[in-house]
């Protein structure tokens, strides 16, 4: 498998980064209205702030969660 | 960066109005089980299910439902006894979820573990009754199957006598159906009964009880974690018990222990391995007898153990002494060298465990290799000890317990054996008549006689009628449970099957049975419902019993096999007999009634403070069991070891925690702690009871013998017995009230009394090293019946042929045979993870079949490249006794030059030709393929009649049409 | 926040595929379509390993780099997934992927492909949580059930672990210490790149010491 230096990988990604932000708010607004709605469209650092606050149904440390470490720990 | 909605309002919207339809879902999925099971069959197998989507739309309710129930049953693939966490709606299995409160399995699963609910999918199973007629299996219903069958054995009974039908049972059977079935069998009147622990676990079971006791695993996969080094001999755990490795690898990071893997394969259990030790097939006598050289040569030995707890160590040390570094790399190809550090690690890193399966017991010496790794335990004094023991890995889910409840030819429940005693002790515990079962025999001798193994039913068929003991050959067949691909010489199978007057298959499946023969007629298939379906305890190997709770009901037209037995008795006149103790609700016996009885009757290895209420009790907290130790800290099972492990002192009223690790002296009994069992207090005048050794606390500090009535009396411990209690002492015993022991008191009082003061109920005895009632008493190296190494057979023969079973045994004029020029190959065979036993059910679960599709060889690239084989290609391989296989060709360093494996779980297809169109419609198995034993030869334990798998020869040809 | 991230233990995994079928268990997952599995280096021979192999869910991830429909997204929890609605099957994301971790349901000439399907981390797809297209299209969603990808959950010796990276790091560190050696926590590096000085200070991947 290859390695690429993460300096490499990260400046490249950039780019891309903001022509799927360009293509995205499309698709949000043909398909998800709810999302369009609250305005997902911008730059990369703004749509990860949004995705951050409006992550309600994520990943929580449930009781099911704990368990689950606990047992991965054992 | 996210594009989904995840504001609240709008997420639980999208909940209610998934749950508004999640009712309704469900329904359609049940409809859909039942649809495709009974029509369809299920052919929607291959490829994606149109663009995009990942599952069809009626398969299960998306959301977590507020309906949905958890039930905890029991994996059903080996005998780890992981905690299956079925998550049901509306009756429909719909999610598996991890059992994190498991101290077995703290949530974890192997590939078939975590496919279990597939079971619930039934695509492939037996949907309903089904009889092949003119060569056609056809649908019938469950009166005329039990009519017709009823019918046909009863006349089979009347004309040839009740030892011509066989009745074989299952390790998949739960505690209480196989307790049923063997009681059922004794009412039918014959022995003829049998299970899986035969061609499995039975030389452990005879030569391990033999040597101290008990016949088991003595400690757990749990207790592993105590261990300092770890020795397997024939036990690939990484495949055939995956969850254990669990425990395994805990105990080789946290202790650092060594582990060491002993096996001709260099398996995935030996890749996780410090020490792997490639040995030759069948010397395992002589590799454990090789290390042991070097324990006394250097003084390694415990030798206060062996003073105090061990009778005729200096026999075996006298036979040791043959096998000098030189000699034993000559017989097993094993470096001196090796051997000796494996000896300096054992040493060393103590206490260790020592570890077996179905590499060491299934040869025609099963019972001595047994009994050499317990004589290996012994002399290093890592028996009765935390981290050490024998940890005998079993392979069903419940065969230690069908063990336990006597689903074998030798025994009736609990090991009490078949002597006038102990029908007699079984008739009061039945409440039936003495002589009544008798009348049921065809003769009182019939009635104390081992039936016929199930490894050698089909000679019971095939065999000229003046070498069988017993009246008329087998005229019929009860596979209940069992897959017959997982025998050796199917071609002799085949004959038998076809020979047969009739062959019933009871299974949720119509395994291979249905299709091996060329019958036209005379075959049944009846329906039975997998453990998932009914409720009843289950036995892991570490003689936990657990409370398997049912998931669903009975799919299809399926019976739980309790009420299929209650129908037959019905059939044949004895069902007021039968369940003489046991409430019947409609035509279900009630299972916690059959648990209460053998709790009153199992009095030899304690399955009696086992009752119904504290198993479940123990599923229902299993958080409060600490995963080390087992037992209970606080909580309602408080002070209990997890699942009860037997043996479980007296009634369930004197709550006794259970036995975690068999021998233990460092505790008093009646917190689990024990001795060795005084089998036999002396021979040949000398005593063979425990010096300067007992339990902690006793307060009979000497060895002794097993307690009686009469004991305690001169003890003065009779004072303490109950008044009900002496009752039914005095009611059984009668004038001879004295003799009436441990084993049969009724009331329980003498085992209780006996606790009471300390002391283990079965005496305190040594272990034997030497088992003088076996044919060889200290074991012995025997080169196998197909040996590639002539020149060892003058030194290491095998035995004289012999009559026992009811049959004759063939040794010496198999191996005087020399077929090792045409047949240069030494051929074994194994486990795979994806698979279980004979493969019906796990074949038939597409998320397994998908992952092995084909049926191989593992051959070594030395042995390839000289026959002109290349990977990937189909090879015969061709067995000595005329079998031939048609598998695909594996090239592997994985086996060691002039040493092929094939896997045991494939069948469906018979010498090249394939049978799947005889199959009932929709219920083949998705993948077929040839069974190795088809390919596999004959031989058989001297003592069990265990079949030899480990080791024959054969001939690797390329494939030619 | 946490980063959601598995690591598969090369010590520990014993390659039983209990991680594929509780998969394919839990989605439903076609025949043929694999969206985790097992591969076993130098099988049979001494220095024989096996690793359990999905999606890994990467920091910078190569399939999202390269998807000309730019199909993927990654949730705050660092989740990569896909909407299957925009996927034209084009096979780009599995030339990119250095855990061929995307599957297709066909396989034909020409991007006969069908559309792409990989390991969601159990976290579903765009559509609303739960939704029975959700489900359909990805299968079920146990992250916004408060749970964990269920191939790591029943994992027979808890080898393959995932969850939040500083709790995956941390049960790992602890075994790391306990057995004196690491085993490389393989993909690790590739996937979430920033953990290479972690696994640097744990001493992780160091000859085993025998």
């Amino acid at each position: 498998m290859t390695t690429e230096s993460p300096e490499s990988q990260s400046s490249e990604s950039k780019t891309i980064l903001s022509r799927r932000f360009l293509l995205k708010g499309a698709v949000l607004s043909a398909g998800a209205a709810g999302a369009a709605a609250a305005g997902v469209i911008g730059t990369g650092q703004d749509a990860q702030a949004a995705a951050e606050t409006r992550n309600g149904a994520g990943y929580r440390e449930t009781e099911h969660v704990r368990r689950a470490y606990e047992a991965a720990g054992f | 960066m996210l594009i989904k909605k995840r504001d609240g309002e709008a997420r639980k919207s999208a909940l209610s109005e998934t749950l508004a339809s999640v009712a309704g879902g469900a329904m359609d999925r049940r409809a859909f089980l039942r649809r495709s099971g009974l029509t369809a069959g299920g052919a929607a197998l291959a490829g994606g299910i149109g663009a995009g989507t990942v599952r069809k739309a009626d398969a299960a309710p998306s959301a977590p439902d507020p309906k949905a129930e958890i039930k905890k049953s029991i994996c059903t693939h080996c005998s780890v006894g992981c905690t299956v966490n079925a998550e049901v709606v509306n009756g429909v299995w719909v999610g598996q979820e991890p059992a994190f409160d498991s101290p077995l399995n703290l949530g974890s699963h192997c590939a078939k573990g975590a496919a279990v609910r597939e079971h619930a999918h039934g695509d492939h199973r037996l949907k309903y009754p089904m009889k092949l007629e003119g060569g056609k299996y056809k649908r019938i219903s469950w009166e005329q199957a039990i009519t017709e069958v009823g019918d046909r054995l009863l006349k089979i009974r009347e004309t040839a006598g009740p030892d011509s039908v066989y009745w074989l049972g299952s390790a998949k059977f739960s505690n209480e159906q196989a307790y049923f079935m063997r009681k059922f069998a004794a009412l039918w009147g014959t022995n003829n009964v049998d299970h899986q622990a035969r061609i499995c676990h039975s030389t452990t079971v005879a030569g391990v009880a033999q040597t101290w006791g008990y016949g088991a695993m003595t400690n757990s996969y749990n207790d592993i974690h105590n261990s300092k080094a770890m020795f397997f001999i024939g036990s690939n755990a990484a495949e055939a018990h995956p969850v254990a490795m669990l425990h395994i690898l805990k105990a080789k990071e946290q202790n650092k222990a060594p582990l060491i893997v002993c096996d001709p394969r260099f398996t995935r259990t030996a890749a996780h391995a410090d020490e792997f030790v490639r040995m030759r097939p069948g010397t395992d006598v002589p590799l454990i007898w090789g290390i042991m050289w070097h324990i006394f040569e250097n003084g390694w030995e415990d030798k206060e153990f062996i003073r105090k707890r061990v009778w005729g160590m200096d026999q075996v040390k006298a036979e040791v002494a043959k096998w000098n570094p030189e000699e034993t790399e000559r017989v097993t190809g094993v470096p001196g060298a090796q051997l000796k550090r494996v000896a300096q690690i054992l040493a060393t890193h103590k206490p260790g465990t020592v570890v077996w399966c179905m590499g060491g017991t299934q040869h025609t010496v099963g019972n001595a290799n047994v009994r050499a790794y317990c004589n290996l335990q012994l002399a290093l004094g890592n028996v009765g000890v935390a981290g050490g023991g024998t940890n005998i890995f079993r392979g069903h889910d419940n065969v230690q317990g069908a063990t336990d409840m006597g689903l074998d030819v030798t025994t009736l429940p609990a090991y009490y054996g078949l002597a006038a005693p102990a029908w007699k002790h079984w008739a009061r515990v039945w409440g039936l008549d003495y002589d009544y079962i008798k009348g049921r025999f065809k003769t009182p001798e019939l009635m104390e006689a081992p039936g016929i193994p199930v490894s050698r039913w089909y000679d019971g068929v095939n065999e000229a009628k003046e070498n069988i003991a017993q009246p008329e050959p087998i005229k019929a067949m009860i596979y209940w449970g069992h897959a017959p691909n997982s025998q050796v010489r199917q071609p002799e199978l085949k004959k038998a099957m076809e020979k047969l007057d009739t062959l019933v298959i009871i299974d949720p499946y119509p395994t291979v049975s249905a299709v091996l023969h060329d019958r036209t007629d005379g075959v049944y298939l009846l329906p039975a419902a997998t453990q998932f379906e009914v409720d009843g305890s289950r036995t892991a190997s570490n003689r936990s019993i657990q409370w398997s709770e049912r998931v669903i009901k009975p799919m299809f037209e399926c019976k739980g096999d309790h009420e299929i037995m209650y129908l037959f008795a019905r059939k044949f006149g004895f069902a007021a007999e039968f369940t003489k103790n046991i409430k019947v609700e409609g035509d279900v016996p009630l299972i916690e009634d059959i648990l209460r009885e053998i709790n009153r009757g199992a009095w030899t290895i304690a399955y009696t403070g086992q009752s119904p209420e504290r198993l479940k009790a123990h599923m229902a907290n299993q958080q409060t069991f600490d995963k080390t130790t087992l037992r209970a800290v606080g909580g309602p099972c408080d002070g209990d070891y997890y699942g009860l492990p037997w043996p479980c002192w007296g009634n369930a009223a004197m709550k006794h925690p259970g036995t975690p690790n068999l021998y233990d002296s460092s505790k008093p009994v009646k917190d689990g702690g024990l001795n060795f069992r005084a089998l036999f207090p002396e021979y040949k005048g000398e005593s063979l009871l425990a010096v300067d050794s007992w339990p902690e606390g006793s307060e009979l500090p000497a060895g002794h013998p097993g307690f009686t009535y009469g004991m305690l009396k001169k003890l003065g411990w009779d004072v303490d017995l109950t008044p009900d209690e002496l009752a039914v002492i005095q009611k059984i015993g009668g004038e001879k009230a004295d003799d009436v022991a441990w084993t049969i008191d009724l009331s329980g009082g003498i085992q209780r009394v006996a606790v009471k003061h300390g002391a283990a109920p079965f005496g305190n005895g040594k272990a034997r090293a030497v088992v003088w009632n076996f044919p060889d008493p200290v074991p012995l190296h025997r080169e196998p019946l197909y040996t590639p190494r002539r020149d060892l057979v003058e030194k290491y023969p095998t035995h004289a042929d012999k009559k026992m079973m009811r049959l004759p045994f063939l040794y010496k004029s198999i191996q005087d045979k020399d077929v090792s020029k045409e047949f240069p190959i030494i051929l074994t065979s194994g486990r795979l993870v994806e698979y279980e036993g004979g493969g019906d059910e796990t074949r038939s679960n597409p998320w397994l079949a998908e992952l092995q599709p084909d049926m191989f060889v593992e051959v070594n690239p030395f042995d390839a490249n000289n026959a002109g084989l290349r990977a990937g290609d189909y090879v015969w391989v061709h067995g000595p006794e005329g079998g031939k296989v048609k598998v695909k060709a594996r090239i592997t360093e994985r086996v060691g030059r002039g040493v092929a494996f094939m896997p045991f779980h494939f069948g469906g297809w018979f010498q090249g030709k394939d049978l799947r169109s005889k199959y009932p419609e929709g219920a083949a198995p998705i993948v077929l393929g040839e069974s190795t034993n088809t390919a596999q030869t004959y031989g058989y334990d001297s003592v069990t009649a265990m079949q030899e798998t480990k080791v024959t020869l054969c001939r690797i040809e390329k494939f030619q049409a | 926040m946490a980063r959601m991230k598995f690591l598969c233990d090369g010590e520990r995994c014993i390659h039983c595929s209990g991680c594929v079928t509780a998969c394919k268990n839990e989605h439903e997952v076609p025949w043929g379509i694999n969206r985790r599995r097992v591969v076993t280096l130098n099988d049979g021979k001494p220095g024989q390993k096996s690793l359990s192999v999905a999606c890994m869910h990467c920091s910078d991830a190569p399939c999202m780099a390269v998807c000309p429909v730019d199909c993927f997204y990654q949730t705050g929890d660092g989740i990569v997934l896909h909407n299957k609605d925009l996927c034209i099957g084009c096979g780009y994301c599995f030339y990119a992927c250095p855990f061929g971790a995307p599957q297709y349901p066909s396989t034909g000439n020409f991007g006969g492909r069908g559309k792409m399907d990989k390991c969601t981390f159990c976290a579903g797809g765009p559509e609303a949580d739960h939704s029975k297209a959700e489900l359909e299209k990805y299968g079920r969603n146990r992250i916004a059930e408060g749970k964990l990808p269920l191939c790591a959950e029943m994992c027979a010796t808890k080898a393959l672990l995932a969850g939040d990276g500083d709790m995956v790091s941390t049960i790992y560190r602890e075994r790391v210490l306990a057995r004196g050696f690491g085993s490389g926590a393989s993909g690790w590096s590739q996937a979430y790149g920033e953990q290479k000085r972690e696994r640097a200070r744990e001493g992780a991947g160091a000859p085993k010491d025998k």
